[in-house]
């Protein structure tokens, strides 16, 4: 099983928001995208690591401002009561299981079936609303008699008269909370550093839960054992006859004092347990490095949630690639991706990531792209592409998808050659340059079109070869025509050196620079044939501090820089 | 899997269930929960100290509940829906008017609210499982079967007590469910099927002959019951559960007359002293019901609920109904509704008020010199003492004097059963010249002496 889909409205950033999730999903997006909100909003309808029910209660900043506005504006300019009330903010998180996969899971679910369809749904949703409505807008209009928009404040919605719930969606009644125990969410948030510091202690406590649910009768047993043995051998010190003398002064207080003793408190196992600290070679946890230190986080949470055979886990890692050096990045990555696969369908994995090789090798299908007003599913990406970026982990995934303003290219003699050109103009740094190593540009052209089509600020160029062949010229036209935001240009001929050779008087230039006197087919072979050390002297020449070599750029590279600048 | 087993009064039967659930709870290894249902809360209640007294602890996989807040719970809140197309996520005891017309007008009401009223409970959870009720094309049928195989992944088996107080619905209900994997075991007496007295016969006839269904050997002794008493008692028995007593008790039958002086002292002493003493029904300075057997109507329990006070809704209301229905015994009708309206500044229509009055009839007065309880709630119960105060009606019944073969087993007759078979030693049957003015007592004597009563020492 697993959650499929999480509506969320009104909660932070989010006024509606929408998203896929999979057995394992990669959350990608630039920053202020609503990332980490994200997973807080899936905290609230599920049980957590933390069985701490204040969590749930929100406060005002909880609140999308914008919908709090809307309403606050509906009344104070008089709107009808009616439209006022379906104003009312309310936060609401809808989870959306799917796929229970035996008769366990079925159990686990199976009270919150909904028919969406002919499908089949598990449906929960977590409310934070006022618990009167009509109450509500009595107290916000008496507060605001008179007044108008500017005096308001947003964050003076009299939040105190909300109040939240878990319910089944099929019936709008209140999930008990021996039921919503078996879904649960952990998660391991960016701001983590905190994680082994001595005062926190968090490992500890996760270490702790971990250990009850993997000790067994015996080894239990033995540890209570060992316990009251330690009481004793403190007992024998007779520490407590030491600290407390006798005193002669009072004739009954030998005889009271007498009969103290020293016993243990009779802490339950997961007391004794949680006075565990964990230790990492010859130093404790604490004091190593961060990235040791998330390292090890990680790993524990794993085996944690593998620990817990009756609870579905959301386990939710932010960022990482955090603190990790180059080795124990591969680590985590390897980690992550073996244990989510090894899990079992009671195991559902999110990780949100800045880091391209992380997006590659947890596959690209896997990815959820925040734009900042949606999520959008990369799961329809063709495997061949998800293959080509897994055996390319460095690709820069991340930069094709949310650079401003981007240009394909085939190879490093194209991101050399527009390298060069746009270093020399200050204005145009802001474009990236991309060789994609391959001559299809289609499946990058969907994958970005998917997160980017509506979106006017964000273009894309294509700088490709024409390579003699007019059916695939056609095919990525095709894409230019569609869509105002992407440029796709060929060469005239049959490769990118000879429309540079062609292009104004770079035949004389380059001829001065070869030390040739060729024509425009002698001088463009010797170019085909030097490869990229040809193009580097080309660029060296233009770069020359005293006497730069002014080649011009052949015309479709030209166009597309000027379509995406 | 169905086996029904059919066990006469006394017969040991929450002991014997007690037993048989820890045995199958400490050999179940799945996930699936175990249900034990029985159909009161005092009933469940017994069951639970009997688990805790023979097992030490309720295990957590045993539900221990009342049949109707298992399917509320279990079945029409998660699933109402998904099959009907009907959403409950809340259910009403409030008074429901005899009238068909009236009663079908307040359930709709309710429905549209999302709230099922107690009644329909055992109606509404058939048609959920139930195929060959409403789902009249092929997608809705599938939709029942593929519950059906929900409900056998979260269920294990459901044992259920008291099962002759289930009508013709809640037995189809277990039917559809024991027929489809999920195992059922029913034990109950239809000779003690007061509320639906030809159901469970009819249900066991027709299982007999089903292959998913066992119908066990009836065990016909009795642990409670002494000799003397069922010599009585299994005149009222079908013919296969007529009873053998295992009680070393020497039985005793007396009758006391209310021209005895002695007359109330003792009914005033056994009352006192936690016996059994049972009516028909509340008669003259008999009273029987208890006054929370219902609660508000719902659209006035609403306006209280969300009158202006900071308090626990839920418990506002309780707290509300509860003094009402105590102005409502120590006042007269008028003084306690509007007490009530003043209290929670209420606006009432025409219609709450005879809702209202209607309430505050149902609920006794103080007047009444003896509260005793009625022969229906005093089922699953037992004492030294039963003193029975007969009525017409029941002394007809008991004597068997021109009952009709068409009126045997039905539930008068089931009644006397239940109430002949409560005494574990003394069988009292008292005789108030008040109730009985219409009769001759001297023929009254004759006929209850043929029997063995004899006068109380």
């Amino acid at each position: 099983m697993y959650i499929r889909k999480v509506t969320i409205n009104n909660y932070r950033s989010f006024r509606t928001f929408e998203a896929k999730l999979q057995q394992l999903t990669v959350v990608i997006g630039e920053n202020d995208t609503g990332k980490t909100n994200f997973f807080t909003a899936l905290s609230l309808p599920l049980s957590g690591n933390l069985i701490d029910f204040n969590q749930k209660r929100l406060s005002v900043s909880d609140i999308n401002k914008d919908s709090v506005i809307d309403f606050l504006t509906s009344v104070v300019n008089d709107d009808t009561e009616e439209n006022q009330l379906k104003k009312i903010p309310k936060v609401s998180v809808t989870v959306e299981f799917a796929d229970p996969k035996d008769a366990y899971e079925t159990a686990l679910l199976a009270k919150w079936i909904v028919v969406d369809g002919d499908k089949e749904t598990y449906k929960i949703r977590y409310d934070f609303k006022p618990k009167d409505d009509k109450d509500l807008l009595e107290v916000v209009k008496k507060s605001f008699a008179g007044k108008i928009l500017d005096d308001i404040n947003w964050f003076t919605l009299p939040v105190e008269l909300y109040d939240y719930q878990v319910v089944s969606v099929n019936n709008e009644k209140p999930i008990a909370y021996s039921d919503l125990k078996h879904v649960s969410l952990h998660s391991i948030n960016a701001e983590r550093d905190d994680f082994s510091e001595s005062s926190s202690m968090k490992s500890n406590s996760i270490f702790t839960k971990l250990l009850m649910n993997t000790l067994n009768d015996d080894d239990k047993g033995q540890i209570n054992t060992a316990y009251s043995e330690f009481f004793s051998a403190i007992e024998k010190t007779e520490t407590f006859d030491k600290v407390i003398r006798t005193n002669d002064d009072f004739e009954n207080y030998d005889s009271i004092i007498k009969q103290l003793e020293c016993t243990p408190n009779l802490p339950n196992l997961k007391n004794i347990l949680s006075n565990i600290t964990l230790k990492y070679g010859n130093e404790f946890l604490y004091q190593k490095g961060l990235g040791q230190r998330n390292l090890i986080y990680i790993l524990i949470l794993f085996a944690y949630y593998k620990s817990c055979g009756d609870t579905f886990n959301l386990c939710c890692i932010e960022e990482p690639e955090a603190h990790l050096s180059v080795n124990n990045l591969r680590l985590v990555r390897d980690f992550i991706e073996k244990s989510s696969s090894n899990s079992g369908s009671l195991v559902q994995t999110i990780i949100s990531t800045h880091n391209p090789s992380i997006i590659n090798k947890l596959k690209i299908s896997n990815v959820l792209a925040f734009t900042g007003e949606k999520a959008i599913s990369l799961s329809d990406t063709p495997t061949k592409l998800v293959d080509y970026l897994r055996k390319r982990p460095n690709f820069d995934i991340l930069k094709l998808l949310f650079a401003n303003k981007v240009i394909l290219v085939e190879g490093p003699t194209e991101e050399m050659l527009i390298s060069t050109y746009l270093s020399k103009q200050p204005s145009l740094n802001d474009i990236d340059i991309i060789p994609i190593g391959q001559r299809g540009y289609a499946t990058f052209l969907d994958i970005w079109l998917a997160l980017n089509k509506d979106n006017q600020n964000k273009k894309i160029g294509v700088v490709r070869d024409y390579d003699n062949s007019d059916a695939a010229k056609a095919k990525h036209d095709a894409y230019d025509t569609a869509h105002a935001n992407v440029t796709v240009r060929t060469t005239t001929n049959y490769t990118l050196e000879i429309d540079l050779v062609e292009a104004e008087d770079n035949l004389a230039l380059l001829n001065d620079l070869f030390e040739m006197e060729g024509d425009l087919d002698a001088v463009s072979k010797h170019m085909i044939n030097g490869k990229t050390a040809r193009m580097l002297d080309v660029c060296d020449a233009m770069v020359d501090e005293e006497n730069p070599l002014d080649i011009k750029l052949p015309a479709h590279i030209a166009e597309v820089i000027e379509a995406v600048s | 899997m169905i086996e029904v087993q059919i066990a006469g009064a006394g017969a040991g039967k929450t002991y014997g269930l007690a037993k048989t659930l820890i045995e199958h709870i400490e050999a179940c290894t799945s996930h699936k929960k175990t249900f034990a249902l029985t159909y009161t809360n005092s009933a469940t209640a017994k069951i639970e100290q009997e688990i805790i007294k023979q097992h030490g602890f309720i295990p957590s996989n045993l539900c221990i509940q009342t049949v109707h807040s298992f399917l509320l719970n279990e079945i029409i809140y998660p699933f109402s829906s998904f099959t009907l197309g009907d959403v409950y996520n809340d259910a009403s005891i409030m008074m429901l008017p005899s009238d068909a017309r009236f009663k079908n007008w307040h359930l709709k009401r309710l429905k549209d609210k999302n709230i099922i009223h107690a009644e329909s409970v055992y109606n509404i959870a058939k048609q959920i499982v139930d195929e060959t009720t409403k789902h009249n094309n092929r997608a809705k049928k599938a939709k029942v079967r593929r519950l059906l195989a929900i409900l056998g992944s979260c269920f294990d088996k459901i044992f259920i007590d008291e099962v002759q107080d289930l009508d013709k619905d809640a037995l189809r209900f277990f039917e559809v469910l024991g027929c489809n994997d999920i195992d059922i075991y029913m034990i109950g007496d239809p000779k003690q099927a007061i509320k639906f007295p030809q159901d469970l016969d009819a249900f066991v006839q027709k299982l007999a002959q089903k292959k998913y269904a066992t119908i066990l050997p009836i065990n016909n002794q009795t642990r409670r019951v002494p000799r003397e008493i069922l010599t009585v008692s299994n005149s009222f028995c079908y013919e296969n559960q007529q009873q053998e007593s295992l009680s070393e008790m020497v039985g005793e039958l007396m009758y006391i007359e209310s021209t005895d002086g002695r007359y109330d002292d003792l009914l005033t002493h056994y009352l006192d002293t936690k016996q059994l003493v049972c009516i028909d029904k509340k008669n003259g300075r008999y009273t029987t019901s208890s006054k929370h057997k219902h609660s508000f109507p719902r659209e006035i329990e609403e306006m209280i609920r969300d009158s202006n006070h900071k308090k626990d809704k839920a418990l506002f209301v309780k707290a509300a109904f509860s003094d009402f229905m105590d102005d409502a015994i120590n006042e007269d009708n008028k003084k306690a509704i509007s007490k009530l309206i003043a209290r929670h500044s209420l606006a009432l229509n025409k219609q709450h008020f005879a809702q209202l009055h209607e309430l505050c009839n149902s609920c006794t007065k103080n007047d009444v010199q003896f509260k005793v309880q009625s022969i229906e709630s005093i089922k699953g119960l037992d004492a030294d003492v039963c003193v029975i105060i007969l009525s017409p009606n029941t002394l007809k019944y008991l004597t068997q004097n021109g009952i009709s073969k068409a009126n045997r087993f039905n539930k008068e007759w089931k009644k006397i059963y239940v109430a002949l078979t409560r005494a574990k030693k003394r069988l009292v049957l008292a005789l108030d010249h008040d109730l009985l003015a219409k009769e001759d007592m001297a023929a009254v004597r004759d006929s209850i002496g043929e029997l063995g009563f004899v006068t109380h020492n």
